[in-house]
């Protein structure tokens, strides 16, 4: 086993001069899945914080003409439901955005979904009361990004730290298999 | 499920599993499927359970990985015969460095 010892510092290395994301273990992102059918939206929520429709709000923006709106329809797998949407390309997301998830491969404001349907005429699920304007700012700007993985700095921070708790471990393995070699030698 | 977690898993196991059925002889096929399946359950553990589990500002990734070598450890020493604690930690700590080093090389 001491044969792997050289084996063992080449593998650490990369820790040690390489500090970039550790893509590889981060979680699915928190964000939307936006769908569009028809001139419906149905808008699930990703996220680890157990948020569902309707929460606080979905906000609707058409980037191209300014006109926001606040959805609060919910179907039976707590998704927002935007139903007799026009023609565009939206922005969905929550009134309150998600929290900064660091151990997420990206945390996001909205998804954008594209109704491709002209708009005829269209009657509402009975029970939903449709989009009702809203007047205030969009919390978000051009960028969907919240956050990536890892806030600045901390990303390489956390790579250090999993790169020497495994040198320990192995440390700790090698010491072991020595010390029971030791006890079988005569 | 998202595309990029599968191909992190994959890349996961794609590099553990070897290292640890290496490390092995003569009991690499019953290393290597216990390294298989004790890397994805601690990789969807880690993913999918622990950060909604884990207070917030703690790293699920720090965490997470002392998870996998600890869990990953625990099966080769229960599975390996003889019974080797420090051959054991050697196995999964080469193995999630790896992993974790071709993580950030790869994606």
């Amino acid at each position: 086993m001491v044969r792997t010892t050289p084996l063992a510092v080449l593998l650490l290395l990369p820790g040690v001069v390489v500090p970039s994301r550790a893509l590889a273990n981060c979680a699915e992102p928190v964000t939307y899945q936006a769908t569009a059918t028809g001139n419906t939206v149905t808008v699930c929520l990703r996220n680890f914080g157990a948020r569902q429709c309707p929460d606080e709000g979905l906000l609707r923006q058409n980037p191209a003409g300014g006109e926001v709106v606040t959805l609060a329809d919910c179907d039976s797998n707590a998704c927002f439901v935007d139903e007799c949407v026009p023609e565009g390309t939206y922005r969905y997301g929550l009134k309150t955005p998600y929290a900064c998830s660091r151990s997420s491969c990206g945390t996001y404001y909205f998804a954008e979904a594209t109704v491709s349907t002209p708009l005829g005429s269209c009657t509402r699920t009975s029970g939903f009361s449709g989009p009702t304007a809203f007047t205030g700012s969009v919390p978000w700007g051009n960028n969907s990004q919240i956050c990536g993985y890892g806030p600045c700095g901390c990303g390489s921070t956390n790579a250090g730290a999993v790169f020497a708790l495994n040198a320990v471990a192995l440390g700790a393995g090698l010491l072991l298999r020595a010390r029971g070699r030791k006890r079988r030698s005569p | 499920m998202n595309a990029l977690y599968l191909v992190a898993l994959g890349i996961t196991l794609c590099t553990e599993v070897p290292v640890v059925a290496l490390l092995y002889p003569g009991q690499r096929l019953r290393l290597g499927a216990a390294c298989a399946v004790a890397t994805t359950a601690t990789h969807l553990t880690m993913h999918f359970v622990l950060p909604g589990l884990l207070p917030a500002g703690t790293s699920a990734l720090v965490a997470g990985e002392a998870l996998a070598l600890v869990a990953e450890a625990a099966v080769y020493l229960a599975v390996s015969h003889p019974h080797d604690p420090g051959r054991a930690l050697v196995a999964s700590a080469l193995a999630n460095s790896l992993s974790f080093g071709a993580g950030l090389v790869l994606l």
